[in-house]
C-alpha cells in the first residue's frame, strides 16, 4: 500500500510538541473516527436530489446561501483554485480535522 | 491584427520605380525575404515582376521556413495542387479564404484565428510573471469548503432547514413512506450537517430538528401522516409540482436567452439553437465545477477582475466546442458564454445565481463526487499508526474504549486504510496484558481483595483495561472466571501460554487488521537519511523527558521515534513510504 502522509492515533500530544511540524502528526482517536465516519459517499444519486432540492427551495425562498459580500471579503478578487494548489488545500482541510 | 497597421499607399509610379532590381528598395525586400518570416496580406500575386523577383528569391530562402500569404480561394490558387506548387517554386504558402460577393469577412476571421499565434509588436516584455488562473473543480470546492465551512463562515441554519424540507418533501412526493424510515432517512441527513456545517450533532438533537421540520411542513398543510406513513397533502402535491414547474420554466427562460443572444450571430436557426444548448450545457457544467469562478466573475466589480476569471472559466470550453457545427458556431459561442457572465440579462442573473447558490449547497455539505472522490482518496494514502492507547482497548474485550476502538478499526478497514503499529508497541501492549495475567495468578483468584484494589487503583496503581475487560465480561456472562479463556478470545482465539508474548499481541492485532512492522528499515522508502531523522528524534525526546521529569525507560525514547517516522509523511516535508 502506497503511503503518502501518516498519523500516529494517541491520546498522549508528545510527539507533537517534540517534532513541531507544520501539521502535527498526532491525531486523537476521536477526531480519526469522526474524520472516517464524515467521509461518507453518497452517489451522483443523492448529489442530483439535493441539487435540484435546493434548486426548487432557493427559488422558492429567494434567498442564499452564500452571499456576494461574504465571497467577496473570503476570496480575493483575483483568487485562483489551481490544479498545483490542491496539496496545499488538502493541508489545510486536515488542519481542520 | 489590431491597431499595429502601415499606412504607405504605392501608386503605379512607385511600383515601377521599385522594380528596378538593383533598386535599393528591391535590394532591400530580398534581404527582407530571405532572413525575415513575412506575411502576404492583400497581394494576389498576378504582378509578373515581382512574382518573377519571389521566385528568385525563394530558391534562396529556408525551405522549411517558408513565408505566408493569404489569398482567395477563387483566384487563380482554387486548388489545392496550384497552392502546393506554388510553395514548391515561390517557397511561399498560400493560406486561402473563401470570398462571399465582395466581401473579404473571411479573411478578417482567419486573422483573428490567427492572430492568437502571432507574436504583437504591441507587446512589452519584462513584465513580472502572472500564473493563467485555473478553477480546478477539486480544488475549487477543497477551498471553499475550507474557507466557508472549516473557519465558519457560514451561517447554516437556513441551509440546513432547506436541505431537510426539501429531501423530505422528495421522499414522500414518490410515494407514502413509512415515519420512521423517513425519520431515519432524514436524520442521517441531518447528522451528516450537522457534522459538515454546524459541529458535531447528537443522534438525539438530529432527531429533535427532524421531528421539527415535519412538524413544521405538517403545520404548513404539505404532509400528513395517518397511522403508519406520511404523504403528501394534495396542496403538498400542487406545491412540490410547482416548485419543479418553477424550476423548469427558470431553465427554459435562462436557455431562451442564450438562444436568443446566438440569434444576432447566427441568422440560421437551426445554428442559434445549437450554439444556445452548447452554451447552456457549457455554463451548467461550469456552475456544478468551477462555481467558485462564476460566482467571482459576477461579483467582481472591475473588468479587469472580470477578465481574470473569465479566462479560467473558458479554459474548459474546449471540451463543449465539438458540439457545435463549425467554426462560426465556435466564435459565437465564445462570445455569448461570455456576454451571459459578464452582462446577464434577468433570466440569465436568476438561473445562474439559484443555480450557483444549490451548487454552493452541494458542495459544502460534501455531496460533489470530485471532491468526495480526492479525499476518499487522501485518507486511502494516508496510513494510521496505531498507539498502545488504542491497540489496548481494541484487544481487552469489554473493557471501557473496547467499542470505539473497534469502530475505529472498523471503518479503517472499510475504507481501505491501512492500519500498522510498531514492534515495541507490541511488546507495551503485551506487558499490560502480562501485567493482568499476573495480578489475578498471585491473588489467585479475581474475587481476591488484590484484584478488587487493582481495579480501584488503589495503592497508586494504574488502571488495566485486560483487568477490566476481564471483570465486565465475567459480569455480562461472555466469559467464564478462567482468566486464560477470557486473554485467548482476546488474542484472536489462540491459545495463552503462562505469559502472554509478543506473539500472541501481534496474532490478536492481525485478526483486527492491523500490520505490525517489525523494522522500519524493512519498509519501502526508508532511507539513511531516515536514520538520521530518528537518531535526532531520540536525542529530542530524551530531552524531553528528563527536562519534563517522565523520563522513566528506555524504551520511551526508543519506541516514540519510531511513531514520529511512521508518521513522518504528514509533515509533507519528507518521502513516501510503502507499507
Amino acid at each position: 500500500m502506497k503511503s503518502t502522509g501518516a498519523y500516529f492515533v494517541s491520546h498522549s500530544q508528545f510527539l507533537n510538541e517534540v517534532t513541531r511540524t507544520v501539521l502535527p502528526p498526532v491525531l486523537r482517536q476521536e477526531a480519526a473516527l469522526h474524520w472516517l465516519i464524515a467521509l461518507r459517499g453518497h452517489g451522483p444519486e443523492s448529489a442530483r436530489a439535493v441539487y435540484d432540492g435546493l434548486l426548487w427551495e432557493l427559488q422558492e425562498r429567494r434567498v442564499d446561501l452564500v452571499d456576494q459580500q461574504l465571497l467577496r471579503r473570503v476570496f480575493r478578487p483575483t483568487i485562483d483554485a489551481a490544479r498545483d494548489q490542491l496539496g496545499a488545500e488538502m493541508e489545510r482541510y486536515r488542519h481542520q480535522l | 491584427m489590431g491597431d499595429d497597421k502601415s499606412q504607405l499607399v504605392l501608386s503605379r509610379p512607385d511600383y515601377d520605380s521599385l522594380y528596378l532590381d538593383s533598386s535599393p528598395a528591391m535590394r532591400q525586400l530580398q534581404g527582407l525575404l530571405v532572413h525575415r518570416r513575412v506575411v502576404f496580406l492583400g497581394f494576389g500575386f498576378v504582378d509578373d515582376e515581382l512574382v518573377s523577383l519571389l521566385k528568385r528569391v525563394g530558391r534562396l530562402t529556408d525551405a522549411t521556413c517558408p513565408a505566408f500569404a493569404f489569398v482567395p480561394e477563387s483566384g487563380p490558387f482554387r486548388h489545392g495542387i496550384d497552392r502546393r506548387v506554388f510553395l514548391r517554386l515561390h517557397n511561399i504558402d498560400l493560406i486561402p479564404y473563401k470570398v462571399r460577393g465582395d466581401s473579404h469577412r473571411n479573411l478578417t476571421d482567419l486573422l483573428q484565428v490567427y492572430s492568437a499565434l502571432a507574436v504583437r509588436r504591441s507587446i512589452s516584455y519584462g513584465s513580472p510573471r502572472r500564473r493563467v488562473p485555473d478553477y480546478d473543480p477539486e480544488t475549487t470546492w477543497l477551498l471553499i469548503y475550507n474557507e466557508l465551512v472549516g473557519r465558519q463562515e457560514l451561517s447554516a441554519g437556513h441551509l440546513r432547514d432547506a436541505l431537510l424540507d426539501s429531501r423530505m418533501l422528495a421522499l414522500v412526493a414518490k410515494g407514502p413512506k413509512r415515519f420512521d424510515d423517513l425519520v431515519h432517512d432524514v436524520h442521517q441527513l441531518a447528522r451528516v450537517l450537522g457534522q459538515r456545517v454546524s459541529g458535531v450533532l447528537s443522534a438525539e438533537a438530529a432527531q429533535e430538528i427532524v421531528s421539527a421540520r415535519y412538524q413544521q411542513l405538517q403545520h404548513e398543510g404539505l404532509m400528513v401522516k395517518d397511522e403508519e406513513n406520511v404523504s403528501l397533502t394534495l396542496k403538498g402535491q400542487q406545491q412540490m409540482a410547482s416548485s419543479v414547474a418553477k424550476a423548469e420554466l427558470m431553465r427554459d427562460q435562462f436557455c431562451a436567452s442564450l438562444v436568443t443572444r446566438a440569434r444576432l450571430r447566427c441568422p440560421d436557426g437551426d445554428a442559434a439553437t445549437n450554439v444556445g444548448a452548447a452554451a447552456a450545457a457549457f455554463l451548467d457544467d461550469c456552475v456544478k465545477r468551477r462555481a467558485l469562478g462564476v460566482a467571482m466573475a459576477m461579483a467582481v466589480d472591475t473588468s479587469d477582475q472580470q477578465a481574470y476569471h473569465m479566462v479560467a472559466l473558458l479554459q474548459s470550453l474546449k471540451d463543449h466546442l465539438p458540439n457545435v457545427a463549425d467554426i462560426k458556431e465556435a466564435a459565437a459561442l465564445n462570445a455569448i458564454v461570455q456576454e451571459a457572465i459578464g452582462s446577464p440579462n434577468d433570466a440569465e442573473s436568476k438561473y445562474l445565481g439559484t443555480a450557483l447558490q444549490a451548487g454552493f449547497g452541494v458542495h459544502l455539505l460534501g455531496f460533489d463526487e470530485d471532491t468526495f472522490a480526492v479525499r476518499l482518496k487522501d485518507l486511502r494514502e494516508t496510513t494510521f499508526v496505531l498507539d498502545a492507547t488504542t491497540l489496548i482497548p481494541a484487544l481487552a474485550s469489554g473493557s471501557v474504549g473496547h467499542e470505539a476502538a473497534l469502530s475505529l478499526l472498523e471503518q479503517l478497514r472499510h475504507r481501505g486504510c491501512t492500519a500498522v503499529t510498531t514492534q515495541l508497541l507490541v511488546t507495551e501492549v503485551a506487558e499490560h496484558a502480562r501485567w493482568a495475567q499476573r495480578r489475578v495468578r498471585e491473588a489467585g483468584s479475581w474475587q481476591s481483595p488484590e484484584v478488587l484494589e487493582a481495579l480501584l487503583g488503589r495503592f497508586g496503581e494504574r488502571s488495566n483495561d485486560f483487568l477490566h475487560g476481564f471483570v465486565s465480561d465475567m459480569d455480562t456472562g461472555k466469559c467464564t472466571t478462567e482468566s486464560s479463556d477470557y486473554l485467548k478470545e482476546c488474542f484472536g482465539g489462540a491459545d495463552v501460554g503462562r505469559e502472554v508474548t509478543d506473539r500472541d499481541v501481534t496474532s490478536g492485532l492481525e485478526a483486527l487488521g492491523v500490520i505490525v512492522l517489525r523494522d522500519l528499515r524493512n519498509v519501502d522508502g526508508y532511507s539513511a537519511k531516515d536514520g538520521i531523522l530518528l537518531d535526532t528524534y531520540k536525542g529530542k525526546i530524551a530531552t524531553h523527558r528528563q527536562w519534563n521529569k517522565t523520563w522513566t525507560h528506555e524504551r520511551q525514547v526508543n519506541e516514540k521515534p519510531r511513531r514520529s517516522y511512521s508518521s513522518r509523511g504528514s509533515d509533507r516535508g519528507l518521502g513516501a513510504s510503502t507499507v
